[in-house]
């Protein structure tokens, strides 16, 4: 989040715009991608920079080369897709493990002292930022799966480690950032992307350091630690959490508005949401989108085809706890997620059983039922929520 | 998606799905219709919908199409185009 105080960023913000104006036969994408090096090299260093495009390169070749072997119609083509998605996510899982300065790293180092320890952990820290490893699951989904083409080095790059969506997302979909190349601009009012521009990085900026650090610093001072010791903690963590993270998400909105780079909505009035479900299609929706395209659609769709759709409301309990055990592992490697993880998924099935019996009974549509949801609805909702917040308080940051 | 549109008896069978699925029934199936605006159209009830048009037609859709649907429209054009394969 220190970015933003950060001038250097602005300045490249700027910088990348100014670049990105000068047109040239290049594609879009493969723009992006060159001037997002440039960008994260002022801003994190050269070194990580290229070790960075190297991870990249690394990527780009083993997906290439496999997928010269494995022509569309050819069934192996899923288990390479799968086998590469699995050492991305061992990686990923590994990494979150938190292993620097653990006994596990000091025996292989007895073992093997030829090994640099902070090389081996540097590169396991690119797959920290949760939202690559995300971000190379979706790629990897389209390009095996849907048989999306695959981006040369440089796009994927953009693609991968956008500097403005670096730190906390959102979680950008390969698809759409394919089809960039694709996009015209020349009927879109200026004033009105201007204004959407503005808006998005001001209103962003507003949440972040005016709403959200306000509320730090009136409840906890402004260089404590945000300790959670009873429930209106947890409802102040969470109210601090959205204005954080959806300043956060609105700001890189607006950059990639400027710079037509694909930069999804991330948050919509989570706090007047009805139910739990409706919660997580307004708080961080792209991660949303993500689980959606990617893993409830592809396991619903194939399981309840094999048991048939008289079992589907069975199905989809195992649907929603496999999505939201691994919302729940893509935050931290712990108990206290995997548990918040499957009392999610086990919550919004019960939900949606009592959805699917009030709407066959057409109590759905009752007056009482529509006048009285808008109202007790955000009170069950935000209730979960605090009581979620508090359950992974300490796991949180 | 394609071009092709459904013929009169079809798009009754389809209407007909989601009549009862969504226990809706004077739910009028117009192109721009949306999951939005229909109460209880889900993530969840899309799958439903998709299996329920698939065992009805007897076609078969992949996760792609599925994912990629945005409205009743282009429901309806892939579906025709399944039919007419």
């Amino acid at each position: 989040m220190t970015f933003f105080i950060n001038p250097a960023f602005w300045i490249v913000a700027v910088v990348v715009y100014i670049l990105l104006s000068i047109e040239t036969s290049h594609k879009a994408s493969l723009r992006f991608g060159f001037i997002n090096l440039f960008a994260l090299n002022v801003l994190l260093g050269w070194k990580i920079a290229l070790a960075a495009l190297l991870a990249v390169a690394l990527f780009w070749a083993t997906i290439s080369f496999t997928l010269k072997y494995c022509n569309p119609q050819n069934r192996n083509r899923s288990l390479a897709g799968f086998s590469i998605l699995t050492i991305v996510t061992v990686l990923f899982l590994f990494h979150k493990m938190n292993l620097q300065g653990s006994d596990w790293i000091k025996t292989i180092q007895a073992i093997a002292p030829w090994m640099r320890a902070d090389l081996f952990l540097t590169f396991l820290a690119g797959l920290s930022f949760s939202y690559i490893f995300v971000r190379c699951a979706d790629a990897l989904h389209c390009v095996f799966w849907k048989n999306c083409p695959l981006m040369n080095p440089l796009s994927l790059f953009g693609y991968l480690l956008p500097f403005h969506m670096l730190l906390s997302g959102p979680v950008n979909a390969y698809e759409e950032h394919l089809a960039m190349d694709q996009t015209t601009s020349e009927n879109e009012p200026m004033l009105d992307r201007v204004l959407l521009i503005l808006n998005a990085i001001t209103t962003g900026l507003f949440y972040k350091f005016v709403v959200a650090e306000s509320l730090r610093i009136y409840f906890y001072g402004s260089n404590s630690e945000m300790i959670v010791s009873g429930w209106s903690d947890s409802a102040i963590l969470a109210v601090y959490i959205f204005f954080d993270f959806a300043g956060y998400s609105r700001v890189a909105r607006g950059l990639g508005l400027l710079y037509r780079v694909p930069t999804p909505e991330n948050f919509s009035a989570p706090f007047l949401a009805v139910s739990v479900t409706d919660f997580w299609t307004r708080w961080h929706m792209s991660m949303g989108q993500f689980v959606r395209r990617n893993l409830f659609t592809p396991i619903q769709l194939n399981l309840v085809r094999a048991v048939g759709i008289k079992n589907a409301g069975w199905v989809s309990l195992a649907t929603m706890v496999v999505s939201f055990g691994f919302v729940g592992l893509w935050h931290r490697i712990s108990l206290t997620w995997v548990l918040w993880g499957v009392a999610m998924g086990l919550l919004m099935t019960i939900e949606k059983h009592i959805q699917t019996f009030a709407m066959r009974k057409g109590w759905s549509r009752s007056p009482w039922v529509q006048n009285t949801l808008p109202w007790i609805g955000p009170i069950y909702a935000n209730a979960v929520l605090i009581a979620s917040v508090r359950f992974v308080a300490e796991e949180i940051f | 998606m394609t071009d092709a549109s459904l013929d009169n008896d079809s798009l009754e069978k389809l209407t007909g799905i989601f009549h009862v699925l969504f226990n809706a029934p004077d739910l009028e199936l117009s192109d721009d219709l949306t999951a939005k605006d229909v109460p209880g159209w889900d993530s969840f009830n899309h799958v439903n919908l998709i299996i329920n048009i698939e065992e009805e037609f007897g076609v078969r859709f992949s996760n792609d199409e599925v994912g990629k649907l945005q409205n009743v429209g282009n429901l309806k054009s892939l579906l025709a185009g399944k039919l007419t394969a």
